[in-house]
This record gives C-alpha cells, sequence and structure tokens, in this order.
C-alpha cells in the first residue's frame, strides 16, 4: 500500500485530479460553513445581480446566491457520481465475475440479461425510470446505476476470460487452492486496473447524465442545486446574464477531468509494472 | 530405488470434445512411477505429455477436456474416484507441479513471498509470520541468493532461471511425495537449465520426491532421468531406465527421435528428421499409430495395435518389429 502511494505521488496529473476530488469532497461535506448564504433563501429585490464581493458568482433570477448553490450541488453531484458507479460497478463487478470464470451456462444467462439492459439508449432508460417512480434523487442514482451495470459487467468479464486462461491460475489450482480463492486472491487483484479506469471514467459519464437529466426538468425537482439543473435554468438568460449557466457549467467541466485523470493515475500506480 | 510404485496410471483416457471432433489426446496411457524415481516422459509436442500431467492432476480445462476412462492409483487412492475438495488437499501438498513458462506462472500482482505463503498457509495453516519465514526457508533451499530481498519482489523483478526456482519452492513447500515439471527448462537459457537440472536432482536426492519430468529433450533427460518413456499420439510406445532406452532402442520411433537430437559429441552436418509430421488425433492411423513414418513398417503394423510388451529387465516395447510384437 505505501508503495503504491508512492507510485501515486509520481502522477502529477493524478495527483492533480486527486486533489480537486478531495476539495470537491470537503466543500460537499462542509457546504454549510463555505457558502456565503443559504442557498435558498430568494430575494427578488437583488435578481440577476451581476459579480460582486457579496455574490462573487452573481445571483439567479429569484436573487439567490450562485456560489452557495454551486457548492451546495457539489453534494449532489458526489452522491449521484460516486454511489451509482460504485453500487453498478459492486453488481457489474459481480455479474461480470460469475460470468467470466465460470462461463457456459451461467455466461450466457447472466450476459443476455444485461444485453437487455444494454440494449436500451442510457437517456431513455433513466426517463422512462423517472416516469414511473417520478423525480428524486434515488430514482435518479437507481436509474443512473442500471444504465451502468452492463458497462461494468462487460468489462470485468473480458478480464476475468483473459486472465484465466493465464498459466498461473492453473498454478495456484495446481497448487490445491480452491475456486473461491483463486476469484478472489488471484483474479480480482488483476482487474482492478481496468476497473479502476471503467469507474472513474464511468463517474464522469454519470454526472453528465445527472447534468443531462436536469437540464431536460427530469432529474430532481426544484429547489435542487444539481448543476445541470442550474445550467437548464440559466439557458434561459444565456445573453443576457451568462454566468447564471456559466459557472455549473465549468463545474460539471471540471470534476468530469478530475475524475478522468485522477482513474487514469490511479490505474499507472496500481500496475507494478509500470514502476518508474 | 524402491519397488513400491507411488503412481500407477492404468490406461487412462483422455479425451477433447471439439466441433471438429473428439480428439483423442490421450489414449490408453499405462504409467507407472516407484518411489524416489525419476521418469522422463519424451515425446513431440501434442503427443499428450502435458495432458497426462494435467489429467493426473485432474486439471483438465472441462469443457472441451474430459478423462474418460483409466485409473490413476496414488499412494493407494484412485485419485479418479476422489472428490473435488479431497482432491484439492492432494493438489499442491502431496503431488506438485512446476510449469513450463515460469514468467506467466507467477500472479503479477503478488510478491514471490506473498505465493508461497499463500500455498503454506492453505494446506499447512499456521500464521502469516510463520509462513513467511518457511517461504525464506524454502527460497533458500532452492538456492535463491538473498531469500530475504526476494521474498518482497514481484515476479517481473526477477529473470527467467529464478522464477523457475520459485516456482520449485511454491511445489516443494509442502513436501509432496511426486513432482511433476512440464518443460521446466525449456524456456530457459542453457546455464540457468544446467542450474535448474542440478536444483531438481539435489531435491530429488535429499528429500527422495518422486518426479514426472515431461521434456522433449533428450539431454535434459538423461540428466535428469532415472526412467524413462516415449509417449507417441496419446501411448506410451517405450519404456525402460535411461541407460538402457538411450543405448538400446527398441522402437523405431525412440531411435528416430534419438537419431534427431543435436550432440555436440557427434560431427555431422544434418541431423535426422522424422518424416511425415504427428497424426491426426481425431482420426488417428489404423493399427500402430507410427506406421505412416516409420521405416520398418511390417504388414501387420497396419492392421493391429501393438501393445506394451515387457522385453526383459523392465524394458517395455509396443512394436511389432524385432519379432516379439504385441500380437501373439
Amino acid at each position: 500500500m505505501r508503495e503504491f502511494y508512492r507510485r501515486f505521488k509520481k502522477q502529477r496529473l493524478g495527483v492533480t485530479g486527486a486533489i480537486i476530488v478531495v476539495i470537491l469532497f470537503l466543500a460537499a461535506v462542509f457546504a454549510p460553513f463555505l457558502a456565503p448564504c443559504d442557498p435558498q433563501r430568494v430575494d427578488l429585490s437583488n435578481t440577476l445581480a451581476p459579480l460582486s464581493l457579496k455574490h462573487p458568482l452573481g445571483t439567479d433570477h429569484l436573487g439567490r446566491d450562485l456560489l452557495s448553490r454551486v457548492i451546495y450541488g457539489t453534494r449532489i453531484v458526489l452522491i449521484v457520481g460516486i454511489g451509482s458507479v460504485a453500487i453498478s460497478a459492486f453488481f457489474g463487478g459481480l455479474a461480470g465475475l460469475c460470468a467470466g470464470y465460470f462461463g457456459k451456462t451461467a455466461d450466457g444467462m447472466i450476459m443476455r440479461c444485461l444485453d437487455v439492459v444494454w440494449a436500451f439508449p442510457p437517456i431513455l432508460l433513466a426517463l422512462a425510470l423517472l416516469a414511473v417512480r417520478g423525480a428524486s434523487l434515488s430514482t435518479v442514482v437507481l436509474s443512473i446505476t442500471l444504465v451502468g451495470i452492463p458497462g461494468h459487467a462487460r468489462i470485468v468479464r473480458g478480464s476475468v476470460l483473459s486472465i484465466k486462461e493465464k498459466t498461473y491460475i492453473m498454478a495456484a489450482r495446481a497448487s490445491g487452492i480452491g475456486h473461491r480463492r483463486i476469484l478472489i486472491n488471484h483474479i480480482l487483484p488483476n482487474i482492478v486496473a481496468p476497473v479502476i479506469v471503467v469507474s472513474t471514467l464511468s463517474i464522469a459519464i454519470c454526472i453528465m447524465i445527472e447534468a443531462t437529466l436536469s437540464f431536460l426538468g427530469l432529474g430532481m425537482r426544484p429547489p435542487n442545486d444539481s448543476w445541470g439543473f442550474m445550467v437548464s435554468e440559466g439557458q434561459k438568460y444565456l445573453r443576457t446574464y451568462p454566468y447564471y449557466s456559466l459557472f455549473p457549467g465549468i463545474m460539471i467541466m471540471v470534476v468530469v477531468f478530475a475524475f478522468n485523470v485522477f482513474g487514469d493515475g490511479l490505474r499507472d500506480a496500481w500496475d507494478p509494472k509500470l514502476k518508474t | 530405488m524402491g519397488t513400491d510404485a507411488i503412481l500407477r496410471i492404468a490406461d487412462l483416457r483422455t479425451h477433447f470434445f471439439t466441433d471438429n471432433g473428439e480428439v483423442k489426446a490421450v489414449d490408453g496411457v499405462n504409467l507407472t512411477i516407484h518411489k524416489g524415481e525419476s521418469l522422463g516422459l519424451v515425446g513431440e509436442s501434442g503427443c499428450g505429455k502435458t495432458v497426462t500431467a494435467y489429467s493426473t492432476l485432474r486439471l483438465v480445462p472441462n469443457p472441451p477436456g474430459r478423462i474418460i476412462s483409466g485409473q490413476i492409483h496414488f499412494k493407494g487412492r484412485d485419485l479418479l474416484k476422489l472428490s473435488e475438495k479431497e482432491m484439492r488437499g492432494v493438489r499442491g501438498k502431496e503431488i506438485a507441479m512446476v510449469f513450463q513458462e515460469p514468467a506467466s506462472s507467477l500472479n503479477p500482482s503478488f510478491t514471490i513471498g506473498n505465493q508461497i505463503r499463500e500455498v503454506i498457509q492453505f494446506h499447512q495453516g499456521g500464521s502469516r509470520v510463520e509462513a513467511r519465514k518457511k517461504a525464506i526457508e524454502i527460497l533458500d533451499a532452492v538456492r535463491i541468493p538473498d531469500p530475504m530481498r526476494i521474498v518482497d519482489q514481484y515476479p517481473h523483478e526477477l529473470s527467467g532461471g529464478m522464477l523457475q526456482r520459485v516456482m520449485i519452492a511454491i511445489a516443494i513447500s509442502c513436501k509432496p511425495d511426486l513432482l511433476i515439471c512440464d518443460e521446466p527448462t525449456t524456456a530457459l537459457d542453457v546455464s540457468m537449465q544446467a542450474q535448474v537440472i542440478n536444483l531438481l536432482n539435489d531435491l530429488r536426492q535429499e528429500r527422495g520426491t518422486s518426479l514426472l519430468f515431461i521434456t522433449h529433450d533428450l539431454g535434459v533427460l538423461s540428466w535428469v532421468c532415472t526412467h524413462a518413456a516415449v509417449m507417441y499420439a496419446g501411448n506410451i510406445i517405450e519404456q525402460a531406465d535411461i541407460r538402457t532406452l538411450v543405448k538400446n532402442p527398441k522402437h523405431p520411433y525412440t531411435s528416430a527421435l534419438i537419431g534427431a537430437s543435436p550432440r555436440l559429441d557427434r560431427d555431422c552436418q544434418v541431423l535426422d528428421s522424422i518424416r511425415g509430421s504427428v497424426p491426426n488425433l481425431i482420426n488417428p492411423p489404423r493399427g500402430c499409430k507410427f506406421h505412416p513414418r516409420c521405416d520398418r513398417v511390417l504388414p501387420i503394423c497396419t492392421e493391429q495395435t501393438p501393445q506394451l510388451k515387457e522385453r526383459g529387465d523392465g524394458h517395455r516395447v509396443a512394436c511389432f518389429v524385432d519379432g516379439e510384437g504385441g500380437a501373439a
């Protein structure tokens, strides 16, 4: 583990990503202390105010402080992004592991079920779920999770298929080690690298799907601080007051970028062969 | 040499069911290894040597492979009748195996020590610290220099020869009665080969481990083995102690194999090659499977399959040539 940390430190871009991610985490946790105002306090006498010391990022069409809303938005972004990816990586990974290692019937059944999910356009699937269950944070997470499962399962299955043919798996079997231990001790550590990459990339994708859903007005209901929702609200004022959409938009970009480079850094640090 | 058989394979048949038909990779192999003996299994690529080894450990990939019939008696038990769980207790502990490619036989994500420790703890229990200590001892026993340092290194940091010694270390860590080596020196350069062979010889003498040594290199074979069995197209065709086999081969295939081996002490421009190629194991030739390539083929060879027959002094041959044949 110390070795891993040492190697990760050398990935400059990865460390940058990690720092941004940590800052976002802190912002999400300490939002009430960081935000200059209550994000939901309406001040109709001061709508769409220009940037000022009191409102560093201006105010929205209801006079709410945009900086505060952006800070609170981190919470939603992280819950949706990390939460849904963690769940889909877990279930997708489990499905892929079983499908890849046991093969035959298990493989066919698991993968065909996931193909059904895979066949839906992700936004459409999310839309359908949201229509059935009504818009809420948990439904957004659930629908994005569902969309993410087949991708994870495919990556894991592919990696397992290639690794289980390796001689060291046969060697482990020849040493008397059973299937469960082989799966956990020998196969799992070798598929961590691709899973990390896919997960961090899909955190970025999830954040964008959430933003898209919110932008379409199908994410969480107002009042909420989702960045995607803010971009969509601000769209109406784009010509006269671009800050409304601009800052949440920039934040989405920064987060997506941070998770991508963080993931790349993790992967490179994980591979003992890439030691520098 | 003790006389009690540690491993006795009787009429083993392992077939692979492919889309093109049933590949009879091992088709009636009979093989006996006595305690402390080191038996070499020789033959061309694809003649079923490795499949015989995998069958012994019941590691034939299924599908497509399956052991059709036969018995594998190991220390009085038929391994083919054991449950998968009992078999796990045999693998690694009583029969261990060393593979051909040392570089891919170790898990790249773990240190050497972790991998030796895993096997030790699996079979013998004990704490991490104890197992680690044993791992270092065992690395020292296979003559790895500076085992305290090597134990914490990853496989890619070591050379092929070192890795093969690590593999041997893992294999002998639980003091198996039988060690199966599947071409352990093929991927190594000559000086490394010599080191690994010497190591195996010493281990056999010190620990009394029996050895099933698979190779296609007769030179290596004569260094390591006390006995040898020649395999062709899924059958054992000749078996004898190593001296007899090399000096006085009876089967035309064995002679051809010896003729095809390069030797430093013989001045020749062209090596004899065996004409033709290994027969298709889906539809092997009728009669003796070697007859299409044999220089001394008799009419009977195309009709009947010769059986392995004793020709005195433990020398067993499956051939009709030289009179005694299997038909009578």
